[in-house]
């Protein structure tokens, strides 16, 4: 980003470094749709690529004169096609899709990393994993999505619930389909977050397990137990 | 005609886009990349998967954007360049690729980007880059899907990228075609 003059950048690095403690450096904005249209298309592509290279582990099988795995996949399975509603609708193999969401959870626990590094609050230490989850529910989820997540809860004893009300990644979503179908629809866009809070958690030294469910669009609850080293 | 795309692409930056910090979406698409990576190990498969993956987004994008905006329907590829330098990159990105190079028959040009969101913490080892990996290659499908839209078959690919060390980032952009106004029957 360019400035006009020395005055104006140093303006600019002093509001940055102000109270609420982010890195010296000011963020460069786009348009939320950039993500919003990128998010679909993603798990379209992970879900591309999770066919084929199956279909490539088959035929090699074949040629190697191994057993092969069933059936023509190429007539069973298809793509992801998004639907007028924006939903995704995915192929009808969990195994397939069950490839897909570990895929999806690590993209998100690359970007959960990378924005713990980027975002992590200089002017105050996390002291204990509490404040680290409070850290995404307050600060994290401001950055993403403009709100805080509605209701921490935790047992002190290594599990936290986090619930957002109105996930932002559902809103955009049309709610006509209702109970399984809408959490269906719903399973690809969960395991990204689910990844991102992971992420987070890793790069603070904290091993986690993340787990998510919707109990009815556009609610979203957030399960983090953590791994204790044994 | 530039100076019309240029103001209606800052109006709407300004009032008409809901405006958030890039890192979500520059980290997501890096890691995506990484995640490509990994699944192919061969940089032209990556580069088609971006391009494809593009392309689906320049679709939807083109139709969000003429909602959003009051474009009228291109005269010729000047002008379509300059709505999709002006407009389009400044209503998504909030950056600006000139619009150079034009062949003599008018029916090529070169978008360069001086400044490319996309690279800000691009996180993989610069010998994947030079393999062959076009790093930003989302950004050819975009605007391909986004001129099919528009009626216009074109093939789009770079030709320089500031992570190979080149000095500037170049899209190129050829028309093949204009279409029928039926809708296309998109990629496959």
């Amino acid at each position: 980003m360019s400035t006009d003059s020395p005055t104006s950048a140093m303006t600019q690095l002093l509001s940055a470094l102000s109270l609420d403690g982010k890195r010296p450096i000011e963020s460069r904005q786009v348009n939320s749709g950039a993500f919003e249209f990128l998010l679909p298309e993603l798990v379209n592509t992970l879900v591309a690529t999770t066919i084929e290279t199956r279909r490539n582990a088959e035929r090699l099988a074949l040629a190697l004169g191994e057993e092969g795995t069933a059936d023509n996949s190429a007539n069973t399975t298809r793509v992801a096609e998004t639907s007028n509603a924006g939903w995704l609708e995915l192929p009808d193999d969990s195994e397939l899709m069950e490839q897909v969401f570990v895929k999806l959870e690590a993209v998100g626990f690359r970007v959960g990393r990378r924005l713990a590094e980027r975002f992590a609050p200089v002017n105050r230490r996390l002291v204990d994993t509490l404040d680290i989850v409070k850290f995404v529910c307050k600060d994290i989820w401001m950055l993403l999505f403009n709100r805080q997540i509605d209701n921490l809860k935790t047992n002190h004893r290594g599990i936290y619930v986090l619930q957002d009300n109105k996930f932002k990644w559902f809103l955009r979503m049309s709610g006509n389909s209702g109970g399984a179908a809408a959490a269906r629809h719903a399973q690809p866009y969960i395991w990204l977050p689910c990844g991102i809070i992971r992420g987070i958690l890793d790069s603070f030294g904290v091993s986690t397990v993340v787990v998510a469910e919707t109990l009815g669009l556009p609610q979203c609850t957030f399960q983090i137990k953590v791994v204790s080293d044994e | 005609m530039a100076k019309q795309y240029k103001a209606a692409g800052e109006e709407a930056w300004k009032n008409n886009v809901e405006k958030v910090n890039a890192e979500l979406f520059i980290f997501t698409y890096g890691s995506l990349v990484v995640q490509l990576m990994r699944d192919y190990e061969d940089c032209a498969a990556v580069n088609a998967q971006l391009d494809k993956m593009g392309y689906n987004i320049g679709v939807r994008l083109a139709d969000d954007i003429l909602a959003r905006t009051s474009l009228e329907r291109c005269a010729d590829l000047h002008a379509t360049a300059e709505a999709v330098a002006k407009v389009g990159f400044k209503m998504f990105l909030n950056v600006v690729p000139a619009v150079v190079g034009w062949s003599a028959d008018s029916r090529e040009f070169s978008l360069q980007l001086d400044d490319n969101p996309l690279n800000d913490f691009c996180e993989l080892p610069p010998r994947a880059v030079q393999d062959g990996l076009w790093y930003s290659n989302v950004l050819c499908g975009v605007v391909r899907g986004a001129l099919e839209m528009l009626h216009m078959q074109t093939e789009v690919w770079f030709v320089r990228d500031v992570l190979r060390g080149d000095d500037a980032s170049e899209i190129r952009v050829r028309l093949v075609r204009m279409l029928d106004e039926e809708v296309p029957a998109g990629d496959d």
